[in-house]
Order: C-alpha cells, then structure tokens, then sequence
C-alpha cells in the first residue's frame, strides 16, 4: 500500500518535470539580430541587398534595406526556418527570388548574428 | 539555577531573543557608525508616541474581546478631534486638550456602536474588528474630502475645499506636552519628560481602574464568563465598557502620536495603525487573553526599539535600506506567535 | 414552514448578494456604462478571476475559514512567472512552465500555512490574515534583495537599477493572453476566452468530483466537526493541512491566469490585491465562512467586479468627484466583507444560544441531569 503511494507521487513528480523541460525547451525565445550589411569574411566580399524581407519560423516579416539591423526571435530549440524575399520598388517581393533555409542557432555563432547577403547567396548561414 | 529557569519560563524565550538583539543592536551602533545618542533620543520618542495606543489594547483584550483590531475606529475619533483643534487655529498645550475634549465624545459614541456591535459576535471579534476598521476608515476617506473645513493650512489649495492628506502641527501643539519639563542632555539627546509623564500617568490611571469593581468585572468576564454570570456581572456591559475604554485611548493615543510627529495623517493613513500596536503589546508577552500593563511598557520598548535600530544600524552595516522589509517581517511574525500560543496554553 | 417563513430564511440568507444587486442596479444607470461594454467587462473578470476564487472553496470545506493565505499561493505563483520571464519563455509554454515551476513551492508554502493554522485553531481566519502579511515580507525579503545577487537573473530588464532585486513592474508581453487567445471566438463584437472557460469548467469539474472522493468525504467530515470526525479515526491535522496546500496550489495557477490576461504583474503588489478581492467575491455570491458553493463563486465574481467597475464612475456622476467614487469601492469592498462576516458570527451565535436555552429549557423540564 504504501510502495504504491511513492510509486504513483514519484511518477506525478516525473510527469511535471517532464512537461516542465519540454515547455522550457519548446518555449525559450532566442533573440539573435539579422543584419543586412556587405559580408566581408574569409576573402569573399557579398554586397548588402537593396531590400529585403525576412520571416523567421513565419512570425512576422521584417524589411530590411541596406545597411539595416534587426532583432529577430526564434523559439524553441532546434531547427528554424527562414525566409527571405527581395523586395521590388514598392516593397513587394519578387517572385521566383526568394529564398527558404532551415538553421540552427549554433549555426549563428557566438553572438549570434545572421548575415543576409551571405545566407541569400549560400542559402545558409554560414560559408559552405 | 532553578529561579533563572523558572524567569526564562515566565518571560518566554522569544521576548529574551528580541530583547538580547535589541541590546546587541545599540552595542554595535556605534561601531558602525551610528550615534548611540541619537538613537536613544529616537527610541524614546518612539516610544511615548506609540505607548498610549498599545495601552489602549489592554482593556478589551481583558474582557475577552481579542485583540483591538479595530483600533483605527478609535484614531479616526482622534482625527477629527485634531482637525478640529487646528482648525479653531488653537495652539500649544491648549491646542492639544482641545483636540483630545473634542474626539472624546466622538470615540466614546463609536467606540460603544463598535461593543455593541462585537457583542453580537462572540467568538469571531478579531477578525471582524479588522474589517470594521477597515471599512470605517474606507469611509472616513470620502468624509475627509466632503467635511466642511476651512482652514487654509488643511484643504488643498485649488479647490479650497476637501483636507489634504498630511496636515502639519507644527506650528500649533507639535511637542505640547513633550517639552513639558523637557530637558536637553547634548545636541541630540533630549528628554521630553512630558510625554514619558502624560504616558505613565494614564498607565497608573488604567492599572486603578483594573483594580476597583467595575476592572476587576472586566478582567473576570474576559477569563470566566460563566462565573462572572454567576456573580451577576451583566457581561454585555462590561465588554461595551472596554470597547469604549479602548477606542477613547486609541483617540488619546493617535493625539500623542501626532504632537510627537508633528503630523495628521488622514485618508489612509490609519489603515494599518492597529497592527504595530498589536505587535507591541504581543511582544511584551501578551496574549490573547491576557495582558498587563507591564506587558505594554516593555513591549513598546522592544518593539519600537527594534524598529528604530534595526533600519539604522543594518543599513550603515551593509549600505542597503532594509527597514521596511525587516518591520513587516518583525512586527506580524510577533502576532503569529502569540496567536498560535494561545491554544497551547488553554489545553 | 409556511411560504413567507421560506421567503424571509431566503433573504436573510441570501442578504448580502441581494443587498449587492440593488445597489449596482441603482449604480449602472448612474454610471451611463453601455451594455456591451459591461458584459464584455464582466466575461473578462470571470476568466481572470474564477479560478482564484475557486481555490477558496476547499479550505471552507475543511471548516478552515476563509483561507486568507491563498496569498501564499499567489506569490509562488509570481516567483514562477519571475523566473520564466528571465529565461524568455514564451507563449503557453511559458505559462505552463510557470506554474509547474511554481507548484513545489506553493505546495511548501501552503504546508507551512496549514501548520501554523493547526496550531491556531478557533482562530484561523485571522492567523491567516497575519501569515498572509508575513510571508509578504519575506517575498519582499527574497524578491527585493534576494533575487539579482544570490539567485542569478540573467535578463537585465528585470532588475532594477542598483544591480540586485526585481523591478516594481514587470511586463508579462512574453505570456500575454496566451491561453485567454488560444481558442478565440467572438459574439456580436464581444470576445469570449474560450480557452480559459474550458479550464474554469474543468476545474469546476475536479472539484465536485473531489467532494465524493475518501479525502474530499474527511474533509466535510472534519469540516463539520472535528472532534466526532477525528474520534471516527480521520486525521484531522493532516487533512486540514492538505485543504491549505490545495488551496495554495490552486491559487498558485489563478494568480498565473490572472496575470497571464492582465499582461504585468507588479511584483510588489499583484497578490495582495488577489486575496482581498477573492475572498469579498466568494461573500458577495452568498458564501459563508462555513458553506461556499461554486454558485456562490461565479454570482460573486459578477455581482463584485460589477460594483466594481460601476462605483467609481457613478460616484463621479453623482458627487462631481471621482475620487469619492474610487473611495466608494474600497468602503463597499471592505464593508461588504464586514457584514458578510458579521452576519455569519451572528447567526453562529444565535444558533449556540438557541441551543443553549434549549438545553437549558429541557433540563428544568426533566429535573437533574
């Protein structure tokens, strides 16, 4: 009888803690900021767009033109989708140019950034 | 050994704690660099501005009332008396007798409204004392705004109309009767005789008046009703009679406090006066039951001691203002205690 | 009992509600509030505020009074949503996050509560009062100066500016509505939150299934009278002890609902307000201290959060001055609770004295005992 009783209180006591570290991991906001600005990185030089239009995991799109800055959100761990789309004169996207990539946060280094040009180009975060 | 033991058992350890703390408190003071002097003068002023509404708990909880909870009904009483005062611009020690002869009548009409109203509710007077309290002052708060006073050193200054919400006295009976018989010992230590003799006085006054007829009734309603019946003793009258005892002190008591201050705090000022009161008589070894009025002088010694040194010597010590939080802490951790002795003791 | 006998028990017993609905009927015109926005106010605190006044019904139960330590609750349930705040969990995985976080030490919380109301007994309600007071100055303690420099926040926007202890205010954008919006449905223009309603219901159903269960029957036992309850063998410390800590909990997971709808807690004074206004609910519906249905809960909730937003505009009308109307609210808050109590300590009485002299009347009746 009261085996059973620890049994049943050490099992609610695993069945919280499980819920608890999926909601930290599929809940944790990570900030990191997109840049648009001319890459400059082991040899290559990749220009900054004119505009574009970024949307991570499809939570609302930010413009960036060149030179822009931006804090981004991604939650949860694991993989997140990006997309990007160059936009025409009156901040449009274009068809047919944009450009969809999965990443990981480790992927964005230590600060963590994310360079525009240089993921339009490589469709990737980081040089091949 | 045995009379040592045998003290410590009467006086409990909890008070024994407080009161080595207190004492550790004034030891390091000046090591810290806290002027012991200022600090005595502190704690003795503290003390004679609250002493009197600690007093005022002693006659209900005697005749079994509980504890005053509704201490804010008798202060309200006093509010009015000291408005009044300073709005017939009366000053000095004149000043202050006014404003105690005004709120008199008042605390002792709602003090009786308050016994009839707790003698309808035996068994459950704290917690309803409380409530009362509250929602009187609640209700003083839309008075203050609506009374007709005129005074230019109360009302707000836009409308002409409706008090604000601290008053100064200083320039009518701040330290009436403190500086009766005062006398300076350096530039930061003053005795202010007065008040310690306005204090003690009405201590003497309650400790004969528990000793006639009508205190000893009291006493007996509060700690055998079925004898003091037996006796004749109409106990509804004797518990209406410590309700108004205990609210015209509370009225007395807030008077004091203000010329001791120098301020009239309305709207919610009151709140949650009966609480540090409460506090103080609880640490003097009080309980529910039972206090005396020893009980309330080294109760409000310790208790306002304690809240003089401890903000001062602990902020000087680690450079942070704590003192907010530690009275919270002090004061309603005291009631706790003396709330969950009682049973113990019954059984 | 003859139909105006029954009529006259209903409205004494049923006093204080009726008193309530008279005087916002007199206020609502006063107030010139529309319909609409009244009802959609009203849905609003329903979802906000039901599950707190929900977590005070156990404790009645158990003859524990009204549990004025659901404060306690409440608190942990802030030092949860601290913590997911500073590790930027969002959404309902957040909210979730911060109640299980929460849970353990509302458990704590609400254990030492129980104890020290055992300990207390006859006096309850206003013991509860105090510790509601005291553990507010040891949050104080371990918010203001604990948090920040022993425990470690990372989020700099949480923190005030000397370097240690939590900000007076702290938004909640992160949580905001997450489970208020989950499952949106709109009616003529008045939004309805689903989501929460279906978690209210779901309680509702907990606790009515809990009332036929073996803890639930010791409980009422307890409640009724303790000494036939503890000679029939129930533990009766244990049980009361278990009332609180479920109560704590309860109110624990209300004061998260109720944040996650307002979107900022102040950290400093989110959960005073959460006791007094639940507990003057639960009277205003028709509760007493010794019998509380989950009618009494949802009626209050309305009747008290009407006065509520309606005085302090009817006040304005009436006098000119809005602050007597605000003040108006605190002295019908407050008093409302006084004559619910006194009420209840009245008929109490009353009973023992009818008793008495019933006994009484007996004894000279049949000669010595």
């Amino acid at each position: 009888m009261k085996m059973k009783k620890i049994l049943v209180n050490f099992s609610i006591v695993l069945i919280f803690a499980a819920l608890g570290w999926y909601c930290y991991d599929h809940g944790k906001a990570y900030d990191f900021l997109v840049e648009n600005t001319t890459y400059t990185g082991d040899g290559q030089v990749i220009e900054s767009m004119e505009a574009v239009q970024v949307s991570i995991d499809s939570i609302d799109k930010k413009i960036l033109y060149a030179d822009d800055r931006d804090q981004a959100v991604a939650i949860g761990s694991g993989t997140h989708k990006a997309r990007l789309d160059v936009l025409d004169m009156d901040d449009k996207p274009i068809e047919g140019q944009s450009r969809i990539f999965t990443f990981n946060l480790s992927q964005l280094g230590k600060k963590p950034v994310l360079n525009i040009p240089l993921a339009y180009k490589n469709g990737d975060p980081v040089t091949k | 050994m045995k009379d040592i033991k045998n003290f410590i058992e009467d006086v409990g350890w909890p008070r024994i704690l407080i009161a080595l703390f207190l004492l550790s408190l004034f030891v390091l003071a000046p090591f810290v660099g806290v002027r012991l002097d200022a600090s005595i003068n502190d704690t003795l002023v503290r003390f004679g501005m609250n002493g009197v509404m600690v007093l005022a708990m002693v006659p209900m909880v005697q005749s079994g009332c509980g504890l005053n909870f509704g201490l804010p009904l008798g202060i309200i009483a006093g509010l009015l008396g000291a408005v009044t005062s300073v709005e017939l611009e009366v000053t000095g020690l004149t000043g202050v007798l006014t404003a105690m002869l005004i709120a008199s009548p008042i605390a002792v009409i709602l003090g009786w409204c308050y016994g009839l109203l707790l003698n309808k509710v035996k068994g459950s007077e704290m917690m309803i004392a409380t409530y009362v309290g509250f929602s009187s002052v609640a209700l003083m708060c839309i008075m203050w705004l609506v009374l007709p006073y005129k005074s230019p050193n109360m009302v707000w200054g836009y409308a002409g109309k409706g008090l604000r919400t601290t008053i100064s006295v200083e320039a009518f009976w701040q330290n009436a009767i403190s500086s009766i018989g005062a006398f300076r010992i350096n530039e930061f230590l003053a005795f202010p005789t007065g008040m310690f003799l306005f204090f003690l006085l009405l201590c003497a006054l309650m400790s004969l008046f528990m000793r006639t007829r009508t205190g000893t009734a009291m006493t007996i309603v509060g700690s055998n009703p079925d004898y003091a019946r037996a006796s004749g003793v109409n106990i509804d009258k004797m518990r209406t009679l410590s309700v108004v005892l205990s609210t015209w002190m509370g009225a007395i008591g807030i008077i004091m406090y203000e010329q001791c201050f120098g301020f009239v705090q309305l709207y919610m000022g009151p709140f949650y006066m009966a609480f540090p009161a409460v506090a103080a008589i609880l640490i003097g070894g009080a309980s529910v039951k039972k206090a005396s009025i020893a009980n309330v002088i080294v109760g409000t010694i310790l208790f306002q001691g304690i809240l003089t040194m401890t903000p001062s010597v602990i902020n000087s010590m680690i450079q942070t203002d704590m003192s907010e939080v530690i009275r919270i802490i002090v004061s309603n951790g005291m009631i706790l205690y003396a709330l969950t002795r009682a049973t113990k003791v019954r059984s | 009992m003859n139909n105006t006998n029954k009529l006259r028990m209903f409205l004494i017993r049923n006093a204080v509600p009726i008193v309530f609905l008279v005087v916002s009927a007199i206020a609502i015109p006063i107030s010139r509030f529309s319909l609409d926005y009244l009802i959609q106010e009203m849905l609003i605190r329903l979802s906000r505020n039901s599950f707190l006044v929900l977590s005070l019904l156990v404790p009645i139960m158990a003859g524990m009074g009204l549990n004025f330590g659901m404060v306690l609750g409440a608190m942990a349930g802030q030092l949860g949503l601290i913590f997911i705040s500073d590790w930027n969990i969002v959404g309902l995985n957040g909210m979730v996050l911060a109640a299980i976080i929460a849970t353990p030490l509302a458990i704590f919380f609400g254990w030492i509560c129980g104890v020290v109301l055992n300990k207390a007994r006859g006096r309850e309600m206003v013991t509860s009062y105090i510790l509601g007071f005291f553990m507010n100055g040891v949050y104080q303690l371990a918010v203001l100066y604990g948090f920040g420099s022993i425990v470690p926040i990372t989020n700099s926007k949480l923190v005030l500016s000397r370097g240690y202890g939590i900000r007076n205010t702290i938004n909640l954008d992160n949580i905001r509505r997450c489970l208020d919006d989950l499952i949106p449905l709109e009616i003529f223009g008045i939004q309805i939150p689903v989501a929460t309603f279906i978690v209210i219901g779901f309680f509702c159903l907990f606790i009515v299934w809990f009332r036929k269960t073996k803890l639930g029957q010791d409980m009422r036992a307890t409640g009724q009278d303790m000494p036939v309850a503890d000679s029939a063998g129930i533990p009766v410390l244990r049980t009361r002890v278990i009332s609180i800590v479920i109560s704590t909990v309860l109110a624990c997971y209300g004061q998260i609902i109720f944040l996650q709808n307002v979107g900022t807690m102040n950290t400093y004074n989110s959960h005073e307000q959460a006791g007094v206004f639940a507990i003057a609910s639960l009277l205003v519906g028709g509760a007493s201290v010794s019998r509380a249905s989950i009618l009494n809960v949802f009626i209050g909730v309305i009747l008290f959060h009407l006065m509520f937003v309606v005085s302090p505009m009817a006040g304005k009308y009436l006098t000119g001055d809005a602050q007597i109307g605000e003040f108006f609210r605190v002295f019908v808050s407050y008093g409302i609770i006084s004559l619910a109590l006194v009420l209840h300590a009245w008929r109490r009485h009353a009973d023992r004295e009818i008793a008495r002299a019933q006994f009484r009347g007996q004894n000279a009746d049949g000669g010595t005992k």
